[in-house]
């Protein structure tokens, strides 16, 4: 089985619910300011409890924020 | 005028020589100075300044992309390292002394355990003042992962240290380890062992975190 790279949309989503920081996206999630910028900098994989609290925070599902693509 | 950062950066580089001057200074005074009390002044004296630099501006302090647990795990690694200096130079010097002590009371610790006395309450204060400033969230899963990662650093560190106890044991004759293996001092170095898993562990940490952010 080829090796998969997990790409997300949390800041574009973030960023067109307006004024949500990163911060305020932490709090509603229950991980730290510097867990969100990890994530939307690509270099840390949520469980799969915290991709489910990530899409309902940010108003969407979790296909919406979350794709998944072989590695090339 | 230093920014916080540079102020950090001068305490923590003079805390360090003068705790080096205090730990392993020489015995004989340098051109009338004692190096070692000196050393002791010194240190405490940074270390008071850095606490205080912490409690005032704390936040500064570190880069904001840091989480609190990386924050608190490089203090961690610094009392650790502290610490575990302290009880190898203590180990050192006992191993040059012709009189190893029978009886716990006999044993020339004073220094050491008043030393990590002060280590640990200032290290439980400046976890205390870094939390002040930390957002609703003080830990999530990537810090726990991370800890989680770092324990088990500890823990091969710590069955690597048992494995080469036991070939040591197995092959160095008695008579080489005759010293060593007199209770009191054996406690002692079962002890050291402790702290080092400790400090490896924090090191582990922060190493941890420095790579996840590459």
């Amino acid at each position: 089985m080829n090796d998969i790279v997990i790409r997300n949309q949390i800041r574009a989503l973030r960023l067109a619910r307006g004024s949500f920081t990163q911060e305020q996206l932490g709090a509603a999630c229950g991980v730290t300011r510097q867990t969100i910028i990890a994530l939307e900098a690509g270099k840390y994989s949520p469980s799969l409890e915290l991709a489910f609290k990530l899409a309902l925070a940010l108003g969407t599902t979790l296909d919406e924020v979350f794709q998944y693509a072989e590695k090339k | 005028m230093w920014t916080v950062r540079r102020q950090w950066q001068v305490l923590i580089a003079l805390g360090l020589v003068a705790c080096v001057a205090n730990l392993f200074g020489p015995a004989e005074r340098w051109w009338g100075v004692d190096i070692g009390a000196t050393g002791a002044a010194v240190f405490y004296l940074c270390l008071v300044a850095l606490l205080g630099l912490m409690a005032l501006k704390g936040s500064d302090a570190f880069p904001e992309t840091w989480s609190l647990a990386e924050r608190r795990a490089w203090v961690g690694m610094g009392f650790s390292a502290l610490i575990f200096g302290a009880t190898a130079k203590f180990l050192w010097a006992s191993s040059h002394r012709e009189i190893v002590p029978t009886r716990l009371f006999e044993v020339p610790a004073r220094d050491l355990v008043s030393f990590v006395i002060v280590m640990a309450i200032a290290w439980g204060m400046a976890g205390h003042v870094l939390g002040r400033g930390a957002g609703p969230v003080e830990h999530d899963e990537r810090d726990l992962r991370m800890r989680f990662q770092a324990d088990r650093i500890g823990d091969w560190a710590l069955s690597l240290t048992v494995v080469g106890s036991v070939l040591l044991l197995t092959t160095v004759p008695a008579s080489g380890l005759a010293w060593w293996l007199q209770p009191l001092v054996l406690a002692n170095a079962l002890i050291a062992v402790l702290i080092a898993k400790m400090l490896v562990e924090h090191a582990a940490l922060v190493a941890l975190y420095a790579r996840a952010r590459r």
